[in-house]
């Protein structure tokens, strides 16, 4: 059967493959890379749900607001047509009313984009502080974004831990996380 | 010649299994010393500086902390004692002293709000400024704004800040500290969510959980 060459080298080679590979591996952890779905992350984030709710919430006042100015001028406008001639003062009004409004619109739409973009800067903030925890905590080398514009072409459905991520960051995000 | 390749095939194999138990002993170790300081609350009677040096100690669980980018915010949790400990000052507190101090503090539930740059020098409030007019709006907001923006889930309840009182220290500390306060619920079978939304430094919500199982098993202190 087997020569005792033959088996000697196989012990051999069996010692130094299974040595390297302890070795390798190490004590301290695997070398592990992984992808994650930045739209996928980014929509599931809670604080992302939260800081909309809250966007929403400023917006609903604003636009109450500018509602109200709104029917206010429809109202004045309502009155106007129905004066053959009307006086000067009450046009003027009208006018200024007018022009109160469209430039409050305008610092409105401005306010609350300014708001949207720091929101986002805030949620990106937390968001890649967490996947940077979860990579330190978990041996990853890296973990690549996914998005469409990403410069990941493929990836094996094995490398995906964007639910892991996730339910992650939703965790650390909460407090919850020891 | 057999021999020789079973002994490599072992030796192998208790070298990647050796691995791992030290790995995990490594484990039992951190999670032995977590468990020592917490076994502590409810059972023994502390000294006063005993007591403050078991507050401050991040695995009593009263002491929760974020790091965002460079930004670190921590939570730290001042239990009634503690505080009687702090304005003491001695490790020799009477039992009239004590029942006199703790009527002052019965009311509201006590937390220090931390904010710091890693690495950072000299004061935060100064750090990456667009303008000067910058410094005097944070220092406003700190002084008086921030208070709206923090507050307390309590199982389904929120609750907003009764206090929060900004401690100025200029370029002494590298850190800011602000005070916050809550009124004291009767509810205390939830843990205790803080609630802070960064605006200054554009961190966003953070929330830090005080577990309640802690808070409803603190040490107790030893008065004299």
């Amino acid at each position: 059967m087997w020569s005792r060459k033959l088996i000697l080298k196989a012990g051999i080679i069996l010692f130094l493959f299974t040595s390297a590979g302890a070795l390798l591996q190490g004590c301290s952890g695997k070398q592990k890379t992984g992808y994650v779905v930045i739209e996928e992350v980014f929509d599931s984030f809670q604080m992302k749900k939260e800081m909309q709710k809250k966007y929403e919430k400023t917006k609903a006042v604003s636009d109450k607001i500018l509602d109200s100015l709104q029917f206010e001028l429809q109202i004045i406008a309502g009155r106007l047509d129905k004066e053959k001639t009307p006086e000067k003062q009450e046009v003027m009004k009208f006018e200024q009313k007018r022009e109160e409004l469209y430039k409050r619109k305008q610092k409105a739409e401005e306010d609350m984009h300014n708001l949207s973009k720091e929101y986002d800067k805030e949620i990106i903030a937390q968001l890649n502080q967490y996947v940077h925890d979860y990579g330190d905590q978990n041996g990853y080398v890296y973990i690549f974004g996914n998005d469409k514009n990403g410069t990941l072409m493929y990836a094996r459905d094995a490398e995906n831990i964007t639910k892991p991520v996730l339910e992650y960051i939703n965790l650390k995000y909460s407090g919850k996380e020891k | 010649m057999k021999k020789a390749f079973y002994i490599g095939f072992l030796y192998a194999t208790t070298l990647m299994v050796s691995c791992q138990i030290a790995g995990d002993r490594k484990k039992a170790v951190q999670t032995g010393e977590t468990s020592a300081v917490a076994s502590m609350s409810g059972k023994e009677e502390l000294s006063p500086s005993g007591y403050v040096s078991w507050v401050k100690n991040p695995e009593s669980g009263l002491f929760r902390t974020k790091k965002i980018d460079n930004m670190i915010f921590s939570v730290l949790c001042q239990p009634s004692d503690y505080l009687i400990c702090q304005e003491e000052r001695s490790d020799i507190i009477s039992g009239d002293t004590y029942k006199e101090k703790l009527s002052g503090y019965s009311d509201l539930n006590y937390f220090d709000l931390k904010i710091e740059s890693e690495g950072g020098q000299g004061e935060l409030l100064k750090q990456n400024l667009n303008d000067g007019a910058e410094y005097d709006t944070r220092v406003k907001y700190f002084s008086f704004g921030i208070q709206k923006d923090i507050q307390m889930v309590l199982g389904g309840d929120t609750i907003p800040c009764a206090m929060a009182h900004f401690e100025r220290a200029f370029d002494a500390t590298p850190y800011l500290s602000i005070q916050i306060a809550f009124p004291k619920q009767k509810e205390t079978t939830s843990d205790e969510v803080i609630i802070f939304h960064d605006r200054i430094f554009g961190k966003g919500i953070l929330k830090f959980v005080f577990d309640k199982n802690i808070l409803s098993h603190l040490p107790k202190l030893k008065i004299s």
